[in-house]
């Protein structure tokens, strides 16, 4: 079952890297889910959605979304948690990518996980 | 005061600044009060930002503005991407082409946002320093 949905700053190469590593690993790409139609969303509408699908976001640091993240567990409404990549980590290593993730998702994907915000490298 | 010395005192503003009037139907007046107090500004500032925003827009096709952590930045509208972001994996893929295919774009999007990180360098570097820090 899909868990985590990559923000459309990564590549879909880092969501065939994670495959690589694991067949079944639960992430698909923005672009790819829904047919894409959330592309166009903002930040907080894409929160709110994916609150909805229980799924969580990966996505690349930006202040702005973890400020939105911030403002719905504030706001009561929550969210379903956000990964973001600290921006040490090269947008195209696609590699150091996946293994990030893929480590981090196998201690924690039983955690909860709602108004969450991790970063990685932790 | 004549109008000249308006000119003077935006003058010392890192941009300067120039008082331009214009009409607009009376429909469009109230719509624009309206989003003025939603976002809690002059109606005078959102009208320079609009004004700003969609001359750059028709300027730079493709480009778009969204507000952010630090204020409004320049975005590709349908991908939700900011300039500064594609900027950082052109720095690395080095090319348009590379670029395009690790976000799977078509090359003239790429090409976009370097035109307008090309025109405005340091509003591209101040957007990304307000998000990422450096």
């Amino acid at each position: 079952m899909i868990r985590l949905l990559a923000d459309a700053n990564l590549s879909r190469k880092f969501v065939r890297a994670c495959r690589r590593l694991d067949k079944k690993f639960p992430l698909i790409h923005l672009s790819d889910w829904m047919d894409g139609k959330h592309r166009v969303s903002e930040d907080p509408v894409l929160l709110a959605v994916l609150r909805e699908q229980g799924l969580i976001l990966v996505s690349f640091d930006r202040r702005t979304m973890a400020v939105h993240a911030g403002e719905l567990t504030r706001a009561g409404s929550g969210h379903a948690g956000v990964i973001l990549f600290r921006r040490s980590v090269s947008p195209t290593d696609y590699g150091k990518q996946s293994r990030l993730l893929f480590e981090f998702w196998r201690e924690t994907a039983d955690e909860e996980w709602a108004d969450r915000i991790e970063y990685l490298p932790r | 005061m004549p109008l000249d010395i308006v000119d003077d005192v935006n003058d010392d503003d890192a941009m300067p600044t120039v008082v331009q009037s214009c009409r607009i139907e009376k429909d469009h007046a109230r719509l624009l009060s309206r989003q003025a107090r939603r976002r809690h500004l002059e109606v005078s500032t959102l009208s320079s930002l609009y004004l700003r925003e969609k001359s750059l827009e028709e300027e730079f096709p493709g480009i778009g503005f969204r507000d952010a952590a630090a204020g409004r930045e320049a975005y590709l509208p349908g991908q939700r991407v900011a300039v500064w972001e594609v900027m950082d994996v052109y720095r690395e893929a080095r090319t348009i082409g590379r670029t395009a295919d690790h976000f799977g774009w078509p090359d003239y999007l790429v090409k976009c946002a370097l035109a307008y990180a090309r025109e405005f360098p340091d509003e591209i570097a101040a957007q990304r320093e307000a998000e990422v820090g450096g």
